[in-house]
């Protein structure tokens, strides 16, 4: 949802602003975003440990064999880098980035576009998972994204209508970057997420 | 951090009044040293409307009785440096937004480093879309796996990044590393910054490596700049390549990566030189290319490059039996 300020900075009119609010106000996107922005103005480093949060809203989780040699900077104007030289293979490593707990039976698309680098080429795999009840649900996107030395960029979009595991409601949904099993260094220099 | 900036300048108003006033807006310099190479107009800050005491660095101007080329100027300028931290930049350069960051990562730096190198968009480059450095150079990059804001470049990657064009106004080097190093320009009207270039790789010990791209770098081509000129200052260009090899072959153990390197880069030099050399100049030029590469390489060593890059050592003999009868 968009700030009132915002959208009071337009216009005054009660119908215009309405108008306004229902098209900007994409639901799924809005507070993560935020939270992107947060983290790309912010200097950060550290180790991890098996759940490290980077700042409220984004945390990356591990098995715990693979945070012996694993780094994380996030500098200013940038996302994230992740350096991980652990020389046995993990099950899991990921970036979690929480997003907004919203109803999105009115959603038509869900995507995102990232700049990424890496020091060899690398893959992540993405996916929009749905926290319910008693489970969760995991809906990936079908592109893998590429990482190589130059920078590059990278879009992908699920359409929601279309795929019977992003359930209409949940308790709360996350965009997970599944990154390598083995060792790499992965930048995300930037990411944007985007709900119509 | 304490940065001085050194810029030589020559008949360069226009852009060195353009960058003075981004370097006065970044507020993140300690000083800036303007080499006027004896300029036709009058370049001084008072001309172009400057006024140093209100300036958020100080501003040293000096001006050369004659003009000597930027190698010269950069030289002078650095014995006037009292910042802890070195760059050379050109007038007609400007700087992006992701400098002042870098700044700021090299201020985090916990270990000691000689200079960082850091990545540039080239003019040509952006007006094709790209914010890159020309593709021969970002080549490199990519071999040498730099994919970080700030990183320590693995020492076996020092050649490869060697062969980026020898520019010297991407990197940020420290003080005591220029001054214990005694790395100087050479002071040559053109091709100044090769020796600078090659023996900053070849004396550190640690470097620095950013993909921040931190400045443009703008071409401009058939201007009035000295890096145009293609009369008799380039026959020049031995003073530096002699110095370099030198230094090549002064290692205790010669270092074969840097030898290709080298060897890589000045057959392909000389090639471009023979392109754009005026022909009077082409005889001469010859003569020294030829007394150069006799000299270069000891025929054990030729072998080895030729088994390790067929291009280049077909290119050194090529050069080398060029003119003869």
């Amino acid at each position: 949802m968009l700030d009132n300020s915002l959208v009071g900075f337009a216009t005054k009119d009660k119908t215009i602003r309405t108008i306004l609010r229902q098209k900007l106000s994409v639901g799924l996107d809005d507070k993560v975003n935020k939270t992107l922005a947060l983290l790309r103005k912010e200097r950060k480093a550290g180790s991890f440990s098996q759940d490290t949060q980077i700042i409220p809203g984004v945390k990356i989780l591990s098995d715990p064999d693979d945070t012996n040699d694993a780094h994380y900077k996030s500098p200013v104007g940038r996302l994230l880098e992740i350096s991980n030289q652990t020389i046995r293979s993990g099950k899991y490593f990921a970036v979690h980035i929480e997003l907004s707990p919203k109803d999105i039976s009115n959603l038509s698309l869900f995507g995102f576009i990232c700049k990424s680098t890496a020091a060899v080429q690398s893959t992540m795999r993405v996916c929009l998972r749905s926290h319910l009840q008693d489970r969760v649900i995991d809906s990936f996107f079908d592109k893998q994204v590429v990482c190589i030395p130059d920078e590059s960029i990278h879009m992908d979009v699920i359409d929601v209508t279309r795929r019977n595991n992003v359930p209409a409601t949940a308790k709360w949904r996350e965009l997970v970057l599944l990154l390598p099993n083995d060792s790499f260094e992965i930048a995300i220099n930037d990411l944007r997420i985007f709900a119509i | 951090m304490k940065l001085s900036i050194i810029i030589p300048t020559w008949n360069d108003f226009d852009n060195l009044k353009r960058l003075l006033a981004q370097i006065d807006k970044m507020a993140i310099f300690h000083e800036a040293i303007i080499v006027d190479d004896a300029s036709d107009i009058d370049c001084s800050p008072k001309a172009l409307g400057l006024v140093p005491s209100r300036m958020t660095c100080n501003v040293i101007y000096l001006r050369n009785d004659h003009t000597n080329g930027a190698g010269y100027s950069r030289n002078r300028g650095i014995e006037k440096v009292s910042g802890d931290h070195v760059i050379f930049f050109d007038s007609d350069d400007l700087f992006t937004d992701e400098f002042p960051l870098l700044l700021d990562d090299l201020e985090d730096a916990t270990e000691p480093y000689d200079f960082c190198i850091f990545k540039h968009v080239d003019s040509r480059a952006r007006d094709v879309g790209s914010w890159a450095p020309l593709e021969p150079d970002v080549a490199y990059w990519n071999k040498a796996g730099i994919w970080s804001a700030l990183q320590e470049l693995p020492n076996k990657h020092f050649s490869t990044m060697v062969q980026i064009a020898n520019y010297p106004w991407n990197k940020i080097y420290t003080t005591a590393f220029l001054i214990e190093k005694k790395l100087r320009c050479t002071e040559l009207m053109v091709q100044n910054d090769v020796e600078l270039h090659w023996l900053s790789f070849l004396r550190a010990e640690r470097i620095l490596v950013s993909n921040r791209v931190g400045c443009e770098h703008f071409v401009v081509d058939n201007g009035i700049r000295l890096t145009n000129r293609n009369g008799h200052e380039r026959l020049e260009i031995f003073r530096a390549l002699v110095a370099v090899h030198k230094e090549i072959k002064s290692k205790a153990t010669l270092d074969f990566p840097f030898l290709l390197a080298f060897t890589r880069f000045h057959v392909d030099l000389i090639s471009w030189i023979n392109t754009i050399l005026n022909d009077d100049m082409k005889p001469k030029f010859q003569q020294r290319v030829r007394a150069f590469l006799t000299y270069a390489l000891a025929p054990e060593e030729f072998e080895k490059i030729i088994k390790a890059d067929f291009d280049v050592g077909f290119k050194f003999n090529e050069h080398l039996g060029r003119g003869l009868k």
